[in-house]
């Protein structure tokens, strides 16, 4: 089976994996935060191993720091847009960007952001050695 | 050099980050049913209704028994709602509208998902000792009496356990079904620490 080139250069692999990381990510915060406004350790598990997958894909500690902070950016980013449409849709006032800064941030901080952390730690390590 | 790249065999990581896409193209989906559903949460909570479905009064040995059948309804598409819990206080009205007998908590609890457009029945016994309510006309010099309930309902939500959602209908009636009348929509603040990666309450 013949490669596309989709990913060649390597450097639109480890964009094209940041990007879908990121959007996981969001997903993953969006599932869990507009069920329960928590966190559930199962949610944290899976931040931590959407981390060991796609820096293991990518394969380079260096990048794949930069690629955790920059996925976490942008999932957080997709999640408060989504978490913030009621106000762009005029059902809701600005008050609701409070309660929802309020409940990522107390969702978010400390664990599941050093879990998913560790996790892109672990998968760089095992992408240099293993992939 | 650009045909070298195109024959390049597929790798393992190659395929991997395929399979990465399919998880980002399965999230994407899934992350758009969850937000369509949470912007329907908002409008959802002015399309709550209470309705008093039947008042039907039984005889027994020393009065009279009221058996109450409320039904609350989600009438928009938000699902994620549940009943934790009711309070209804009864004021019991004379004809003229200014007399009134207090006769308090009224029993009645229902726990569930409030699923849209499937109402929750919510049903409560009113006991009235004999004599009561024709005493209570002949004093008052009135006509007839309505039955006053003010039902606090208390709604679970995603914002639990952070935030409680408390909806307060009130509604009169001499028996017939009647619609209630929302007064007051309180989402509180309780004080709970949530998050920090711990588990769910």
């Amino acid at each position: 089976m013949d490669s596309l080139s989709l990913f060649y250069p390597e450097r639109r692999r480890k964009i094209t994996v940041t990007l879908c990381w990121g959007a996981i990510l969001a997903s993953i915060l969006a599932s869990a935060l507009f069920q329960r406004s928590v966190l559930s350790p199962l949610d944290t598990t899976f931040m931590f191993a959407v981390g060991v997958f796609a820096t293991a894909l990518i394969g380079d500690i260096e990048y794949g720091l930069l690629g955790y902070f920059a996925a976490f950016f942008l999932g957080l980013s997709i999640f408060f847009l989504a978490a913030t449409l009621p106000i762009l849709l005029g059902t809701q006032d600005f008050s609701l960007l409070d309660l929802w800064i309020a409940i990522i941030f107390r969702a978010v901080f400390p664990f599941p952001f050093i879990i998913a952390l560790l996790g892109s730690i672990i998968g760089s390590a095992v992408g240099e050695k293993y992939l | 050099m650009e045909r070298e790249k195109t024959k390049r065999p597929m790798t393992v990581r190659d395929k991997l980050t395929l399979g990465l896409i399919l998880i980002f193209l399965a999230s994407t989906v899934d992350m758009a049913v969850g937000t369509y559903n949470y912007v329907a949460f908002f409008p959802t909570l002015s399309h709550l209704s209470l309705q008093v479905q039947s008042l039907s009064p039984t005889k027994t040995a020393n009065g009279t028994t009221y058996q109450a059948t409320f039904l609350l309804e989600n009438l928009f598409r938000y699902q994620g709602l549940s009943v934790k819990g009711v309070d209804t206080v009864l004021d019991i009205h004379g004809g003229d509208n200014k007399s009134v007998i207090s006769y308090g908590s009224v029993p009645g609890t229902v726990k569930g998902p409030l699923e849209p457009y499937s109402p929750v029945k919510i049903e409560s016994k009113i006991d009235i000792i004999d004599g009561t309510l024709t005493e209570f006309t002949r004093l008052n010099n009135t006509v007839g009496v309505r039955f006053g309930f003010t039902s606090d309902i208390h709604l679970g939500t995603f914002l639990e356990p952070a935030f409680l959602l408390d909806l307060t209908f009130s509604c009169s009636t001499n028996g017939s079904p009647q619609d209630c009348v929302l007064e007051a929509t309180d989402l509180t603040a309780t004080g709970v620490q949530v998050g920090g990666g711990g588990g769910a309450a």
